[in-house]
């Protein structure tokens, strides 16, 4: 029979726990005073002991979810472990997701007290998120394509049947057959879009980031644009700081401004000029932020919504274009870890702004 | 709500391929004496306050084949745009809503829209046939 081992060796092994465990623990009375608080929860209220202890947990929570601790801390009471999750700050600290588990201590067959412990899952509960986000991304994106391949593939499905009765040579026989190739064509352009985006997706652990000199890449682009802005009278103006570098990878931003100043560029304004400002700020160890701004026609924002930079969704009906551009650019700018935002009016231009960590 | 008589058609879709075909394929049926094309929302509304201040006249298309996945404002906003300009008028008309892939039924009823039939593209002539022996009591040749 092995022996117990003394007291005082079970309390040195529980207040090392107590004492190093990156957990939060507590240990309350029915009315919620904090009779004890390990180190862990002094760091993240950012409060001596003294000012912790003897006070109502209450005071480190923010009232939305007192009353959920209240209830849990009931339950406990009764005799019972309970386990729940919760979202919020702690003191002055920043709102975390928490994993909180609430254990009644029992003497001679009664609750005493109950130990809270709490375990920090934000980054857990971040990861699923994004799962989520992801897979709801994916699902959409098969959704679209689905439809967007199937569209010039009904048109053509109906369109040969109808060739077959019409007269051949006859002008409805050319007009729908020219109507049958197009379809195909359209056809042969989304498999080749998915082409390009899968292409873009595989690459995204692969993105090669490099110190890439903004001032050079946007000149690059603003050159081989610049027959068509001649062409329409329009100015474009680059404000970036000549030794600015973006980590980054060069074909992905070349691809991006390319595609930014297009628009700018297609969906221009009859009425005026085109004028377009490119800026940029950061510098080391700064987020850097570029923003492409146009007098040009602009957009109903409002009408848009969510939509703007959803794959072949497109804005300006009675001008060409596909609907893949902004998509592309999101996809870049995302798979750099940056995030891009627009704000746009109908009438007086449109401003994209980009920021990359 | 028969309607005895073969309607005026309106036909809403971007694709010019699709416009096209559909109205290749009404015109040879002889479903109707006029068959009108617009390529968004906006110009289809516009038709239809034109020529619908009186539906039961034949100028009104009455039976409206609409694609779903329009630019700017897709098939169900064009008919909230309608009913809110026409509140008493939807019912007048067979709105008929064509889309590339079969739309799921509750996501079209969710919307409580004035939506006659559902169909899935191409358009066939046995389609346009039953549409207008039910809604519009034309004899199937």
């Amino acid at each position: 029979m092995k022996a117990t081992p003394p007291i005082a060796t079970c309390e040195v092994r529980f207040r090392s726990l107590f004492d190093n465990t990156p957990e939060l623990i507590l240990y309350q009375n029915e009315k919620a005073t904090i009779l004890d608080a390990n180190p862990a929860f002094l760091a993240l209220v950012a409060e001596p002991k003294d000012r912790v202890v003897d006070h109502s947990y209450n005071d480190f929570l923010p009232p939305a979810v007192q009353p959920l601790f209240a209830e849990k801390l009931q339950e406990a009471f009764t005799g019972k472990t309970v386990r729940f999750d919760m979202y919020a700050a702690q003191g002055q600290s920043a709102p975390r997701h928490w994993d909180v588990m609430k254990v009644p201590l029992w003497e001679n067959g009664a609750v005493v007290g109950v130990h809270m412990v709490a375990r920090d899952i934000t980054e857990k509960v971040l990861a699923q998120q994004e799962v989520v986000a992801q897979n709801q991304d994916l699902q959409q994106f098969t959704y679209i394509v689905s439809h967007n391949l199937r569209a010039p593939l009904a048109s053509a499905l109906g369109l040969a049947d109808l060739l077959g009765t019409e007269e051949p040579g006859s002008t409805y026989f050319e007009e729908t057959r020219t109507h049958l190739l197009t379809s195909l064509h359209q056809l042969d352009r989304v498999l080749r879009d998915m082409n390009t985006i899968l292409a873009i997706r595989d690459q995204k652990s692969l993105a090669e980031a490099e110190a890439v000199p903004l001032a050079e890449v946007v000149q690059q682009v603003v050159q081989n644009l610049q027959e068509a802005l001649d062409q329409c009278g329009g100015t474009m103006r680059v404000a970036i700081p000549a030794g600015l570098s973006v980590r980054a990878n060069r074909a992905y931003l070349y691809s991006i401004f390319f595609n930014l100043l297009s628009n700018a560029l297609q969906y221009r304004a009859d009425e005026r000029p085109l004028e377009v400002t490119v800026t940029a700020t950061g510098g080391e160890g700064q987020e850097t932020r570029m923003t492409v701004a146009d007098n040009g026609s602009g957009f109903d924002q409002e009408q848009a919504g969510d939509d703007v930079f959803k794959l072949y969704k497109r804005f300006h009906p009675h001008r060409p274009g596909r609907g893949l551009g902004l998509y592309l650019i999101k996809t870049h700018v995302e798979s750099m870890g940056g995030h891009i935002s627009v704000h746009s009016r109908v009438g007086e231009g449109t401003r994209f702004t980009i920021v990359i960590l | 709500m028969p309607q005895y008589q073969r309607p005026t058609v309106l036909l809403v879709d971007d694709d010019a391929a699709t416009n096209y075909y559909n109205q290749r394929l009404l015109q040879r049926m002889q479903v109707s004496q006029e068959v009108l094309v617009a390529s968004n929302a906006d110009d289809a509304l516009a038709v239809l306050n034109a020529r619908c201040a009186h539906p039961e006249t034949a100028e009104c298309p009455t039976l409206i084949l609409l694609d779903f996945n329009l630019p700017l404002r897709n098939g169900f906003e064009f008919l909230h745009a309608f009913t809110r300009l026409h509140p008493a008028l939807p019912q007048a008309f067979v709105v008929v809503l064509l889309s590339a892939l079969p739309l799921a039924p509750d996501l079209v009823e969710a919307q409580h829209l004035p939506v006659t039939a559902m169909l899935t593209k191409p358009l066939t002539a046995e389609a346009v046939n039953s549409l207008l022996h039910n809604y519009f009591a034309v004899a199937i040749p």
